[in-house]
C-alpha cells in the first residue's frame, strides 16, 4: 500500500510540474492586470522550443533555454497586443492559442514530411524539475507578496491610474510581468516535453494551459493558493491513472476515469465565490 | 456618394488590409520553412484554386462554411449578452451524438421528414443542456464561463467518445475509429451534384433569424442590453440572469445544431465517430465571430471567409504538400489584426464626439468597467473618454 | 532606516519653488476648455482657483501637473521652464495633486499607498513594513493628519482616504500641493480639519492651491484667487482686495448675476414649501420600516432604517460619503435585497416585487452613476429613452416585436420637453454631454408620473444650467404630488431642494428634520456624529 501511495504521488509530482510553472505564470499577468488565457500557447511553444533545442545542441539545459526564451517571446507578444495595440486579453489570448497550435503542428509536419522526427534522448529528472518548480512558487509567492516590485505589480492590477500616478510606469511593468509569465509557462512546457516523452507531438499541451488558469482562479490568483489547486489537480489526475492500472477500467468506463479531475475542478469552482478575489483591473484594455 | 464609396472603403479596407498582413506572415511562414520563396505563391495558387477554382470547389466550401457559420452565430449570441462561449465545441459534439442517436434509433419507426425534425430538435435540446452549466454556475456563483466551458469541454470529448464506443457503437464494425450506425434521415442535397445539403440553407436562415431578432424583438433589445450595460439594464427591471441563460441557452442549441447538421448532412459523416469532438468547427466559430466583431450579420462573410481557408487548406496540402494548419497561423492573425484595429477606430470615434473634459468626470467614467470586465465586454472593445486617455502619460 | 528613507522634515526639504503658469491653452477637438491662461503661486500661500463646473479649473491643475501638455503656453517652475509634461516630472519638482476622486489601492495598507512608487529600499528588494509605516506614521504626526499606518484604505472613511493622499503627496516632498474640491465629500467638521492642516503646511512654507466653487471657503482659507470662466481668467486678486460678491459676479458673468443667485442651489429654504406641506401631508406614499441591508462580505450598510416619505415633498438624505444613503436607495430601487424590515408603496407590500414590479407600482428612479446604472452607452438614444418601459404595449407588441417608430416618435417628444440637446434618432448614448444624458434619464423617469422618485446624487458632474434644470425637474415632480427621495453629497443641494431633511450616519438615520429646523451647522454636527 505505501508503494501505491509513493507511485500516486510520483505522478501526482510529474503532472504537476508543468501545471503549477504555467499557473504561476497566468498568476503574474494576472496579478498585473492582464488575462491570460495564451498560457497554452506559451507552455507549446515551449515545448516545441524545448525539444528542438535539445535535439539540435544534445544537450538538456539548452533545451530548457530555448523553451523559457520563447514562451517569453509569445508571452512579449501578448502583452504587445494587450497594452500597445489594445486588443481585447481573451481575443488575443485565444488567438495566440490558434497561432502556436497551428505553427507548432506546420513545422512538425514539415518535419515529418522531410523524414525526420522532432524528438531528442536527452531527459530532465522529473524530481529534479518538480524541485524546481516547487522553489520558483516560492520566489513568486516572495516577490509578490514581500518585495516592492511585488507591491507595484499588484497596483497595476488594481488600480493602473493610481499606479500612474505614483509615477509608476504600468505598461512597462505589465511588459514584464507578461513576459515572465510566457517564460514560466514555456519552462512549463519543456519540463513536459524534456522531463516526459522527450519527443514533440501535435498539440502535446492538450489545454494544461486552461487549467492553470483555471487553478490560478481556484488557488483565488495567489500563488501558493494556485499552487495547491494544481497539486489537488494533479492529484486527480495521478489517482486516475492509478485507478486505471488497478484495473477499475472494468467497472468504470476509462473515458469516464479520466474525467475525474476535471469534474473535480469544476465542481470546485462551483463550490467558490467567482470574481470576488480577482485584481480590480483585471482584463481592462483601457 | 463619393463620401458613401469612402465609408465603404473604409469598412471593407481595414478587414481586408488586416486579411493580407495575415496572408503575407503566412506566406512568410511558409517561404522560410521551405526555403523557398516562391512556395507561398503556389501554396495560395492551390489554396484559392481548390477553393474557389470551379463550381466543385464552391461546393466545397460552402460545405465547410455550414457549421462554422452556426458556430459562430452561436458564439455571436452569447457575445451580445456578453458571455463568451467557449464552449461551443461541446456543444457542437454532443449535438452531433445527440442527433446520431435519435437518427439512427428512431429510424424505421416515424416518417423521415419527422425524424429529420426529431433529430435537429434534439440536437439542438442536448447542446443547450451542455451549455446550461457554466451559465448557471455564471449568473448563480460568480464562476467565469470560460473556465467551466473549457472544463465541461473534456468532459464533452470523454463523454461522446465513450458512447460513440460502448453502448451506441455500430456491432457491425467498419470504419478506422468506433462509431454509430448510419442515421436513417439525412439533410436533402440542393442539388444532385454537388455536395451541398440543406444544412447551409438552416445556418444562413438561422444567422438572418437572429441578426433581425437581436435588432428588432424585445428579446434581442434586452438582450443587447445586458451585453452592452449591464447596469442600466438592471435597473430597468430586465433581469439579467433570464436574460443571460436564454441568450447561452441559444448559443448552445445553435452550436448542437451546427454538430447536428454535419452528422445527418455531409458525406463523410451520416455517423457519429468517436473522434468527433476536435473536429474544430467549435473553436473556428470563436474566431469567426470574433472576426466579426459579435456582429451576426458580420458572421456570413466571416464564416464565407474561413470556409475557403479552410477548404483551400485540404486542396493545398493534398496538391502541394504544404501542411493546412498555415491556415490557422493565417486565421490567428486575422483575428488579432482585426481586432486591433476596432480598438483604434473605437479611439479615435469616441475622441471626436466626447464631451470636455472640464466638466468633473463621475467616480464610474474613472473606474470604466472595473465592475465588468469580463471577457466579452472585452470582445467588443473597451471604450475610453479622452480625458483619460489623455490624461494617460505617454 | 534614515539612510533608505526621504528626509521628512519640512526644513530639510528644501525651498518651495514658486510657480509660474502663462499663456495655457488646452482645446478638446473644437471645445477650447482653456484661452491663453496666467496663474502665478508664490510659495508659502494658499491659493484658491475658483469657477462653476466647466470653467476649465480641474484642467488648469492637470496642466500644472503634467497629466495634460497645453497646446501652447509654458509651466514655469522656481523659474526653469517645464519641458516635458508629465505627473513624474511634476513630482521631482515638488508638485503633488489630490486629485477629486482618489487614486488609491482599496486592499493595500495606508503605508503601502503612501510609498507605491517610491518604496524605501531597493526595487526587487524586500520592502521594509516596519519603516515604511514608522516613516508614515511620523510624516502623519508632522504634518497633523492623524492616520493608522497599518490599516486597510477599503476600510478607511473618506475624510482619511483624503488624508492617505495628503499624505502620498507629502511623502513624495511636494512643497505645492494641489487639492482639487477637497471638500467635496467632507462634512463641515472633517472640513474644518484639513483646513486647519493645510494651514499648518502654508505656514511651513508651502503653497497650496485649491480648486473649489464654494466661496465661503475662498474668503476663509485661501490668501490670493484666480477666478475661471469658460475657459478664461477673469479675474486675480489677493483676498483682501475681493468679496464674495465680486467673486460671484465674475463666475457666472455680470449680466447674468442677478438671475443665476435666485436659483443657485444656496442653503435658503424652496419658496413653495410651506404651499405643498399642506396639500402633501395626505397619506405616506412611501414607508420604511426596520430596513437592514448587509454587504457581500457581510457588514451592515442600512441600518435599521425607518423613514416617511408623503406625496408632494421632497425628502433630502445628507450624510457624509459611505453613510450608506446610496445602497438605501438602491435598495428601495430594488437593486439590493434587504436584510430585514419591510417597505410599503401606497399600502402595498412590496419587499418582494423585482425591479421592474416596483417599477410598475410606481417607482421611478435616478441613479448616482449615469455610465452604468441609467443608459446603455453604446445604445442609441431611443432605445434608452424607452429602456424599463419597452415591454409596454405601446413600445412592443405581443409577439414581442419592438414597435421602432413609435419609440422613436416617444424620443421627440421626450427630447424636445426636456431640451436634450443632440437627441437625434441613432445618435448613441455615449455622445451626449453629461447634462444631456442626465436630461435624458430624467426625460425617461417621469414620462410614467412616479408617485416615488428617488434619485441619487442627480446633480454629479453637472454644469451649472444642467443642475439647475435637475433641480427644477425634481421640484416641478413634487409639486404635482410625487414623493421626491433625492440623497447627495452635497449639503448645500439637500438643503436646496429639501422640503424635510433625513441625516444618515453610519447607515443609521440619526435625525429627519423639518427644513426650518435643518440649519447647515446643525446637520453638519449630525453627519459627523457631533450632535445628538
Amino acid at each position: 500500500m505505501d508503494h501505491l501511495f509513493a507511485a500516486v504521488v510520483l505522478a501526482a509530482l510529474r503532472y504537476w510540474t508543468p501545471l503549477v510553472l504555467a499557473a504561476m505564470g497566468g498568476v503574474l499577468s494576472e496579478r498585473a492586470g492582464v488575462i491570460n488565457i495564451g498560457l497554452e500557447a506559451m507552455m507549446l511553444g515551449g515545448a516545441f522550443a524545448a525539444i528542438s533545442g535539445a535535439q539540435a545542441t544534445g544537450n538538456v539545459f539548452l533545451g530548457i533555454a530555448a523553451g523559457v526564451l520563447v514562451g517569453g517571446l509569445i508571452g512579449l507578444l501578448h502583452a504587445a497586443l494587450t497594452q500597445a495595440l489594445r486588443v481585447p486579453h481573451i481575443l488575443s489570448g485565444v488567438g495566440l492559442n490558434l497561432g502556436a497550435l497551428g505553427l507548432t503542428t506546420y513545422a512538425l509536419r514539415q518535419a515529418e514530411a522531410s523524414g525526420t522526427a522532432l524528438a531528442t534522448p536527452v531527459r530532465l529528472s522529473p524530481e529534479a524539475m518538480a524541485a524546481a518548480a516547487a522553489l520558483l512558487v516560492a520566489i513568486v509567492w516572495f516577490v509578490l507578496a514581500r518585495t516592492a516590485l511585488g507591491l507595484r505589480l499588484r497596483a497595476c492590477g488594481e488600480n493602473p491610474e493610481a499606479a500612474r500616478s505614483a509615477g509608476i510606469s504600468v505598461e512597462r511593468l505589465r511588459y514584464g510581468a507578461v513576459t515572465a509569465s510566457g517564460a514560466l509557462a514555456g519552462l512549463g512546457g519543456a519540463a513536459l516535453a524534456l522531463a516526459g516523452l522527450g519527443a514533440f507531438t501535435e498539440n502535446m499541451t492538450a489545454g494544461r494551459g486552461y487549467i492553470a488558469l483555471a487553478a490560478v482562479i481556484f488557488g483565488r490568483w495567489n500563488p501558493l493558493g494556485a499552487a495547491g489547486a494544481a497539486l489537488f489537480f494533479s492529484l486527480g489526475v495521478a489517482g486516475e491513472i492509478t485507478l486505471q492500472t488497478l484495473g477499475m477500467s472494468r467497472i468504470i468506463p476509462p473515458d469516464f476515469l479520466t474525467l475525474l479531475p476535471y469534474v473535480l475542478t469544476l465542481i470546485a469552482l462551483a463550490g467558490i465565490a467567482g470574481r470576488s478575489a480577482a485584481p480590480a483591473a483585471l482584463g481592462r484594455t483601457d | 456618394m463619393k463620401r458613401r464609396l469612402l465609408r465603404l472603403a473604409d469598412m471593407l479596407g481595414q478587414p481586408l488590409a488586416a486579411l493580407l498582413i495575415a496572408l503575407f506572415l503566412g506566406g512568410l511562414v511558409i517561404g522560410l520553412a521551405q526555403r523557398d520563396m516562391t512556395a507561398p505563391f503556389t501554396a495560395y495558387g492551390a489554396l484559392f484554386t481548390g477553393a474557389v477554382g470551379d463550381s466543385f470547389a464552391w461546393a466545397g466550401t460552402l460545405a465547410r462554411t455550414m457549421p462554422i457559420l452556426l458556430t459562430g452565430l452561436a458564439v455571436a449570441v452569447a457575445l451580445a449578452a456578453g458571455l463568451f462561449n467557449i464552449g461551443a465545441e461541446g456543444q457542437l459534439a454532443v449535438g452531433g451524438l445527440a442527433a446520431a442517436w435519435v437518427g439512427f434509433a428512431l429510424g424505421g419507426l416515424l416518417p423521415a421528414p419527422l425524424l429529420l425534425m426529431l433529430s435537429l430538435s434534439a440536437a439542438m435540446a442536448a447542446g443547450a443542456a451542455w451549455a446550461f452549466l457554466p451559465v448557471l454556475l455564471k449568473v448563480t456563483r460568480g464562476a467565469h464561463e470560460v473556465i467551466t466551458a473549457i472544463l465541461l469541454n473534456y468532459v464533452a470529448q470523454n463523454t461522446t467518445r465513450y458512447l460513440a464506443t460502448v453502448p451506441l457503437k455500430d456491432p457491425s464494425g467498419g470504419g478506422a475509429v468506433p462509431q454509430t450506425p448510419e442515421v436513417l434521415a439525412v439533410l436533402p442535397r440542393l442539388s444532385p451534384t454537388y455536395d451541398v445539403h440543406w444544412g447551409l440553407i438552416i445556418a444562413v436562415l438561422a444567422t438572418v433569424c437572429v441578426a433581425l431578432a437581436l435588432r428588432r424583438t424585445v428579446w434581442g433589445y434586452e438582450t443587447r442590453a445586458v451585453g452592452e450595460g449591464m447596469g442600466a439594464a438592471e435597473a430597468a427591471g430586465i433581469r439579467v440572469a433570464r436574460v443571460q441563460i436564454n441568450a447561452f441557452l441559444l448559443s448552445g442549441a445553435l452550436a448542437g445544431l451546427a454538430g447536428a447538421v454535419v452528422i445527418v448532412g455531409a458525406a463523410p459523416f451520416r455517423r457519429f465517430p468517436a473522434d468527433f469532438y476536435g473536429a474544430g468547427y467549435g473553436f473556428e466559430g470563436l474566431a469567426v465571430a470574433l472576426l466579426a466583431g459579435g456582429s451576426p450579420w458580420a458572421v456570413l462573410p466571416s464564416a464565407l471567409l474561413f470556409g475557403v481557408l479552410g477548404a483551400g487548406a485540404e486542396a493545398m496540402s493534398f496538391q502541394v504538400g504544404t501542411p493546412k494548419q498555415i491556415v490557422a497561423v493565417v486565421q490567428a492573425i486575422l483575428i488579432i489584426t482585426v481586432a486591433a484595429r476596432i480598438v483604434v477606430r473605437r479611439r479615435a470615434r469616441s475622441g471626436n464626439t466626447a464631451t470636455p473634459p472640464a466638466a468633473t468626470p463621475l467616480p464610474a467614467e474613472a473606474q470604466a468597467s472595473s465592475t465588468a470586465p469580463t471577457a466579452t465586454t472585452a470582445a467588443t472593445g473597451e471604450e475610453r473618454s479622452f480625458a483619460s486617455s489623455e490624461a494617460a502619460p505617454s | 532606516m534614515a539612510g533608505i528613507i526621504p528626509a521628512m522634515r519640512p526644513d530639510s526639504r528644501g525651498a518651495t519653488p514658486s510657480v509660474s503658469l502663462r499663456g495655457i491653452s488646452v482645446a478638446f477637438g473644437p471645445v477650447a476648455a482653456l484661452d491663453n491662461v496666467d496663474l502665478d503661486l508664490a510659495p508659502g500661500t494658499r491659493h484658491a482657483v475658483v469657477g462653476e463646473n466647466g470653467a476649465g479649473k480641474s484642467t488648469l491643475m492637470k496642466v500644472l501637473f503634467g497629466l495634460l501638455r497645453p497646446d501652447s503656453g509654458q509651466v514655469i517652475i522656481g523659474g526653469q521652464p517645464l519641458r516635458f509634461a508629465s505627473p513624474r516630472a511634476a513630482i521631482a519638482l515638488g508638485i503633488g495633486m489630490v486629485h477629486q476622486h482618489f487614486e488609491l489601492i482599496p486592499p493595500f495598507t495606508v503605508a503601502e499607498n503612501v510609498v507605491l512608487g517610491a518604496e524605501p529600499g531597493a526595487i526587487g528588494g524586500v520592502l521594509d513594513r516596519k519603516a515604511a509605516e514608522a516613516a508614515v506614521a511620523a510624516l502623519a504626526q508632522e504634518s497633523g493628519l492623524p492616520i493608522d499606518p497599518a490599516a486597510r484604505v477599503e476600510d478607511l472613511s473618506v475624510a482619511a482616504q483624503q488624508r492617505v493622499e495628503i499624505l502620498k503627496a507629502l511623502y513624495r516632498r511636494a512643497r505645492v500641493l494641489i487639492l482639487d474640491e477637497p471638500t467635496a465629500v467632507l462634512a463641515p467638521s472633517e472640513a474644518r480639519d484639513l483646513w486647519a492642516a493645510t494651514a499648518r503646511l502654508s505656514e511651513a512654507g508651502s503653497t497650496v492651491v485649491f480648486i473649489t466653487h464654494k466661496l465661503d471657503e475662498v474668503i476663509a482659507h485661501a490668501d490670493t484667487v484666480t477666478v475661471l470662466r469658460r475657459g478664461r481668467r477673469v479675474l486675480s486678486s489677493p483676498i483682501v482686495e475681493t468679496s464674495p460678491a465680486k467673486l460671484a459676479a465674475a463666475m457666472i458673468g455680470e449680466s447674468a448675476t442677478a438671475a443665476a443667485t435666485a436659483s443657485r442651489p444656496i442653503p435658503t429654504p424652496p419658496s413653495s414649501s410651506a404651499a405643498t406641506e399642506g396639500k402633501g401631508s395626505s397619506a405616506g406614499v412611501l414607508s420604511v420600516r426596520g430596513l437592514t441591508v448587509r454587504e457581500r462580505r457581510g457588514e451592515v450598510v442600512v441600518d435599521n432604517v425607518s423613514l416617511d416619505l408623503r406625496g408632494g415633498e421632497i425628502l433630502g438624505i445628507a450624510g457624509v460619503d459611505g453613510s450608506g444613503q446610496g445602497e438605501l436607495i438602491e435598495t428601495l430601487a430594488g437593486l439590493r435585497t434587504a436584510d430585514k424590515g419591510k417597505i410599503t408603496l401606497m399600502g402595498q407590500d412590496i419587499d418582494a416585487f423585482s425591479v421592474a414590479q416596483r417599477r410598475a407600482a410606481g417607482i421611478g428612479y435616478v441613479p448616482e452613476d449615469r455610465h452604468h446604472r441609467a443608459l446603455v452607452l453604446p445604445f442609441s438614444v431611443e432605445e434608452n429613452v424607452v429602456l424599463g418601459r419597452h415591454r409596454e404595449r405601446l413600445y412592443s407588441s405581443k409577439a414581442g416585436l419592438l414597435k421602432r417608430g413609435t419609440i422613436t416618435g416617444f424620443l421627440q417628444e421626450r427630447a424636445a420637453a426636456f431640451d436634450v440637446r443632440g437627441a437625434t434618432p441613432g445618435t448613441p448614448a455615449r455622445a451626449l454631454s453629461g447634462g444631456n444624458q442626465q436630461k435624458l434619464v430624467l426625460a425617461r423617469e417621469l414620462s410614467r408620473k412616479p408617485a416615488v422618485l428617488l434619485a441619487s446624487q442627480p446633480t454629479r458632474g453637472l454644469d451649472f444650467a444642467a443642475s439647475a434644470f435637475v433641480h427644477d425637474a425634481l421640484r416641478a415632480e413634487r409639486d404635482r404630488g410625487a414623493a421626491v427621495l433625492v440623497q447627495s453629497l452635497d449639503l448645500a443641494e439637500v438643503l436646496a431642494l429639501s422640503d424635510r431633511v433625513a441625516v444618515m450616519l453610519r447607515g443609521k438615520v440619526v435625525a429627519v428634520l423639518k427644513r426650518a429646523e435643518a440649519t447647515e451647522a446643525k446637520i453638519g454636527a449630525l453627519m459627523t456624529g457631533a450632535g445628538t
